[in-house]
């Protein structure tokens, strides 16, 4: 390999008691990738997604980040390396005894210090008009819809405008409008920053919309991974069985088992 | 038989293995910077002010039986004029600080291991981890130090009102009034009958802040678990109060 990627991520094994999550994941990804893991329930997308981002140590194997590897970092380092990440929760996690703005200010009042209040409240604007919010930064979480909470969500995670984005299941539980839109919301986001994407998804639609490849993931392991298009004209059984949403096929034993 | 007894011994010995190490990041975190004014600020009027109404209830109450207690008792041998003052030592060093300390337990550790329960559920702790912000600097520490500094300052204001209940119950319900129920409760009690009340009242805030917040981040398993976690809250920073209050009495007298 000429040049080291920006995320590498090596032969990573987690067990959590007998449960043996992730057994051996492989993955390089360069700057300015867009890559969408799919993987049904239980399979570890979630789990890869917390090591990807150091809220969880390996077992064994590594996750480096531009040179930069969580296992050899202490906590300042730790600290440092994450401020060039943003991630996006599943249900969105925003604090709900702030508001809108609170959440959405939350990282750049703690990380970016010399901000002004004007420029915050800026920012904070800003941010709102990318994910197509404008005009609720005074709204409580619990005044928002499902889609809206992710967006804000979206929203908190670009406001440090940082170079690695993480989706934990952006469109899971949202009707088809809400997931399209949101798709969009999630290249525009890309885009804006030419931020390396990974997202982590079980919906076939938007992973079409947003992804530049495509990996699978099954029994903790990324089996199969290509670019888009070959994804998802490719033959690999579990691969189709995922795509095509058949209840018959190598994979349902797994998932069931679950 | 014996392999379950030992697994029991293990877990016990596992989960205060991990309560300490808890403590002792917490105390670590309490003296590093950057400090978190606002979040304590915001904690001392919840925790402290807003705990007020609750802790002059207790010591008004705790203070009026204790002295119809001791009164009844007492004038068996013509002693009532012996009920001020002890009405003072006990409330001082023992009452206003164990049962304010339960009292506080149940309300503010309690809060804690519900809030922070649910803010784990949701992963807004991992949120704010992702967000490069430790929650122990900015969720605990403030808690803690907010619980530490208030819940003295609410005993002694309890002590106060305690006497004057016990001043209100003799002069005013039994109409016996007493000829200078203060000054006998002041002649008879020593300084630091008031300060190991203090030492106590310290001591049960950073019992209930630790064991509340502890309880708190380490909720698994949804609604279920904040609930399971927020009872164990009260119970363990209760009986926490109760233990240490043995150990700290024999040490304090």
């Amino acid at each position: 390999m000429s040049e080291p990627s920006f995320v590498s991520v090596t032969d990573l094994h987690k067990s959590f008691g007998d449960n043996h999550v992730l057994r051996g994941v492989n993955l390089q990804l360069d700057r300015a990738e867009s890559l969408v893991i799919l993987g049904g329930s239980g399979a570890g997308k979630s789990v890869f997604l917390s090591h990807l981002i150091g809220l969880v140590q390996a077992d064994r194997g590594s996750v480096v980040i531009d040179g930069e590897n969580w296992a050899e970092l202490d906590r300042k380092q730790t600290y440092g390396l994450r401020k060039r990440f943003g991630m996006s929760f599943q249900e969105g996690a925003l604090f709900d005894s702030m508001t809108v703005f609170d959440n959405i200010a939350f990282p750049l009042r703690r990380q970016a210090r010399n901000m002004g209040q004007a420029e915050i409240k800026d920012r904070v604007a800003e941010c709102l008009e990318t994910v197509g919010m404008p005009g609720i930064a005074k709204l409580m979480p619990n005044e928002l819809s499902g889609g809206m909470r992710r967006r804000v969500g979206f929203a908190r995670a670009i406001a440090l405008k940082p170079e690695i984005l993480l989706f934990d299941e952006p469109t899971t539980g949202l009707d088809p409008i809400m997931t399209t839109v949101l798709g969009e919301v999630i290249i525009q986001m890309r885009e804006q920053l030419k931020a390396t994407t990974i997202t982590i998804t079980h919906d076939i639609s938007s992973a079409k919309l947003i992804a530049g490849r495509v990996a699978m993931m099954f029994k903790g392991e990324l089996v199969h991974q290509a670019d888009r298009d070959e994804f998802f004209n490719c033959d690999d059984p579990i691969v189709r069985q995922f795509v095509d949403g058949k209840s018959q096929g190598p994979a349902t034993e797994a998932l069931i088992k679950r | 038989m014996l392999s379950a007894i030992g697994s029991r011994v293990l877990a016990f010995t596992e989960s205060a293995g991990k309560f300490s190490l808890f403590t002792a990041r917490a105390l670590t975190a309490l003296v590093r910077p950057p400090y978190e004014w606002r979040e304590t600020m915001k904690q001392l009027e919840r925790i402290g002010v807003a705990s007020f109404p609750v802790v002059a209830v207790t010591c008004l109450f705790t203070g009026m039986v204790f002295t119809l207690q001791t009164y009844d008792g007492f004038a068996r041998f013509q002693a009532e004029s012996y009920v001020p003052g002890i009405l003072g030592v006990a409330l001082l060093r023992e009452l206003a600080p164990v049962i304010g300390g339960l009292m506080m337990a149940g309300r503010v550790g309690s809060a804690m291991a519900a809030e922070l329960g649910t803010m784990r559920v949701t992963r807004q702790i991992d949120a704010m981890e992702v967000m490069a912000t430790d929650p122990l600097q900015y969720l605990v520490v403030p808690r803690m130090l907010a619980t530490i500094l208030m819940l003295p300052l609410l005993i002694a204001m309890g002590d106060l009102i305690g006497i004057w209940g016990g001043w209100y119950l003799i002069s005013v319900v039994l109409d016996a009034p007493l000829p200078g129920f203060f000054d006998r409760v002041f002649d008879f009690l020593e300084p630091f009958d008031f300060w190991s009340g203090m030492i106590k009242s310290l001591f049960f805030g950073f019992v209930i802040a630790t064991v509340g917040c502890y309880k708190g981040l380490t909720t698994r398993g949804g609604a279920e678990g904040v609930g399971t976690n927020t009872t164990n809250a009260v119970v363990y920073a209760s009986l926490g109060i109760l233990v240490s209050d043995f150990f700290l009495t024999r040490l304090l007298t």
